[in-house]
């Protein structure tokens, strides 16, 4: 059988900005080519060769018929840049990709819709775009507004439409298109619970009819439920491409294999740095203060140690942590302001060092990431979990409780020990 | 699968990093997708007039104020001599053709960066963007052709039979403009330079160009510019067709068809070598 998508050593190299040969103005072609000097932009972070960055480097997989591919990997680590080529958005520097299909994309909310124009309007507009004609989109109009919700605003201006309700629309569209190969990039960010289910069900219906869908998600929980395979892209190149989904989404939650990464240093590990604050270690600590990087028995309590050089204050800091387990559930999430007000810890300008504990018997038997929280409260995130570059890892294993009777991993996200008594 | 579906091209896409399309495929994605362009040029109409008060009625005021205010300055004022034609049909029927072709002319060069919130999203031949002010522009220039022959019965002038060549011409200006928009777009998209510059130019031809005045106000020995101005042949024969005033040569014929060959293969080739930088640096 030929593969529907084969994707062959495909690279895309992108020129940074502030890069000498990419000029953004004429003015700035004409002046270097008139001055070999020309004007020195701040550059951040040095890099091997900081003019160019290769966003994807010799990806080369296979996808047949059927298949519903998870495509999964840290922001930066070139999906939609992937995507991006497979829908002709944009070109490769090398290689080649051959699709033996119609291809239908849904990249980014609300798909080329004019804010002037109904939705109805947009519907037909974007129908066409998409590859439809007229009496096809007709056919299909009632189907795709029933299925978006919105159909009491179906005749209103899209300019006052919510962005969720944009992306209903657009999803709506995309869906009802019927292409062989179906490419959806992260859209259940946007939109409430029940419609991200539906869009679940509908990718579902799509890949049960025998379509190819490639899907690109942060939620991890709808890779495992939809993706029977998953290529884990990591700096541009294909980390791990199979089809032992579970298995694969577990390591790639946790991180490398082997040994635990307790400690997130900055200067190993990479900086995190803003107009408030620059990151110097975020730690999972013992008794001593020394990183764990080994299993604990659930038994034991452990600290969490943030360490930050805070360069502005703001009453909005907040600091924290928040566990994930292996299927990618929130455990927990804890922050700096959580107590009342005159609770929170003092924090000053320069070096600050945060810490908690986690109680023992709190945890459940398995592996765990910790992500490091950090935000302007209601602002904006500096460190979003799920979304981080920071994270640390946890294993606890054994030491659950004294019984004799539960000494394996129990069934519950938690594994409390509660204090029983009869009176 | 739905067989009923069309798709743009056939089903098998072979990406590459340059894209290996001969200008003969480049038609045909033209040809193709071409209900992809008249939808966006209805939507085009449909936007432009969606807020407005007076709607439609815009299409018709504008050049009909620019006519007055033309009639009065170089009709009353500077006395141009028009072959006998009255000033105001004249200078509406120049107006309403230049008019054409420099909408056509700066908005396909602006087309990318406008649509750039599709581009970056959805595949479909871009090609097509260019294209896109040339029908649009040619539903408002019918509108204001309405008035052109109002006036044209008012002043008595009757048109010749010549006049059923006006959508050839207008085939050609609108050719000319995408062929110019196909050069320039890519280029704006990535440097804004040209659509800061362009209105300046656009302007210095409606100059060069006989809108405001005929050609035989211009002394002999100098009529031979107007031979590699193609614009100018065009907008000669629609007048002479619709006005009955002389036709220009044969020769303005010849050098027309040049231009229009060399700046359509000249756009078509700075597109193409232009076209995969396009969404990464726009």
């Amino acid at each position: 059988m030929t593969p529907i998508i084969s994707v062959n050593g495909i690279g895309k190299k992108y020129r940074l900005n502030g890069a000498g040969s990419a000029h953004d103005t004429l003015r700035d072609l004409l002046a270097s080519m008139i001055s070999r000097n020309r004007p020195e932009r701040a550059t951040e972070a040095p890099q091997a060769n900081p003019r160019e960055f290769w966003a994807l480097k010799d990806v080369c997989f296979d996808v047949n018929e059927g298949e519903v591919v998870g495509i999964v990997g840290r922001n930066g680590a070139g999906k939609s840049t992937l995507l991006k080529i497979l829908s002709r958005i944009t070109t490769p520097t090398t290689g080649e990709a051959i699709l033996n299909g119609r291809v239908g994309s849904l990249l980014e909310v609300g798909t080329g819709f004019h804010p002037e124009l109904t939705g109805r309007e947009n519907v037909y507009f974007n129908g066409t775009i998409l590859g439809l004609r007229k009496h096809e989109i007709k056919a299909r109009f009632d189907e795709i507004v029933a299925f978006s919700g919105i159909e009491a605003f179906i005749d209103t201006p899209i300019k006052r439409y919510s962005s969720g309700m944009k992306m209903r629309l657009a999803f709506s569209v995309a869906a009802h298109l019927e292409p062989e190969i179906m490419i959806i990039d992260e859209v259940l960010a946007v939109g409430d619970v029940d419609f991200q289910t539906k869009c679940l069900g509908k990718m579902r219906d799509v890949a049960s009819a025998g379509r190819t869908v490639l899907f690109v998600s942060h939620n991890m929980n709808a890779v495992m439920q939809l993706c029977s395979r998953i290529v884990w892209l990591e700096r541009g190149q294909v980390k791990a491409d199979s089809k032992d989904v579970h298995q694969t989404c577990g390591r790639y939650l946790l991180g490398e294999e082997g040994k635990l990464q307790g400690g997130h240093e900055a200067e190993l590990h990479g900086a995190l740095e803003c107009d408030f604050f620059s990151l110097r270690s975020f730690r999972i600590v013992g008794p001593e203060g020394v990183t764990l990087d080994h299993p604990i028995p659930g038994s034991c309590d452990f600290g969490v140690e943030i360490t930050l050089d805070i360069h502005r204050l703001s009453p909005l800091l907040n600091f924290g942590c928040v566990v994930v387990d292996e299927n990618g559930q929130h455990v927990l999430w804890s922050v700096t302001t959580d107590k009342a007000v005159e609770d929170w810890p003092e924090l000053k300008v320069g070096r600050n060092v945060i810490t908690a504990r986690v109680p023992a018997h709190l945890l459940n038997e398995g592996r765990y990431r910790m992500d490091f929280f950090a935000s302007l409260h209601g602002q904006g995130w500096f460190s979003e979990p799920g979304n981080t570059s920071v994270s640390v890892h946890l294993q606890v294993s054994g030491g659950l409780s004294e019984s004799p009777y539960w000494r394996s991993r129990r069934p519950g996200f938690i594994a409390p020990v509660l204090n029983w008594v009869a009176n | 699968m739905s067989d009923t579906l069309t798709g743009h091209g056939a089903t098998r896409v072979v990406i590459r990093p340059r894209a290996d399309h001969t200008l003969a495929d480049c038609i045909r994605d033209v040809y193709s997708n071409r209900h992809i362009a008249w939808t966006l040029a209805l939507r085009e109409i449909q936007i432009r007039y969606k807020q407005s008060v007076v709607g439609v009625a815009w299409a018709v005021l504008q050049p009909l104020v620019t006519t007055v205010v033309f009639t009065l300055l170089f009709g009353l004022l500077a006395k141009i001599p028009t072959d006998g034609v009255p000033y105001p049909v004249f200078v509406l029927s120049g107006l309403l053709f230049w008019q054409y072709f420099s909408k056509v002319v700066s908005e396909a060069s602006g087309s990318l960066v406008k649509n750039e919130g599709i581009i970056t999203k959805v595949f479909f031949p871009r090609l097509i963007l260019p294209l896109v002010p040339a029908l649009s522009a040619a539903v408002e220039l019918g509108i204001s052709l309405v008035i052109l022959f109002v006036l044209m019965l008012i002043y008595g002038v009757t048109p010749t039979p010549y006049v059923l060549l006006l959508p050839v011409l207008l085939l050609f200006a609108g050719l000319l403009g995408y062929g110019i928009g196909l050069m320039l777009s890519p280029i704006n998209a990535i440097y804004r330079d040209v659509s800061i510059a362009l209105p300046f130019f656009v302007q210095i031809g409606m100059y060069l160009t006989p809108v405001i005045y005929p050609v035989s106000f211009v002394p002999e020995r100098y009529q031979w510019v107007f031979l590699f101005n193609p614009v100018a042949a065009l907008l000669d024969t629609a007048r002479a067709a619709l006005l009955g005033s002389p036709f220009p040569s044969l020769a303005a014929y010849g050098v027309l068809l040049l231009w229009t060959a060399f700046i359509f293969t000249l756009g078509f080739r700075t597109f193409r070598k232009l076209e995969p930088a396009i969404v990464d640096r726009i």
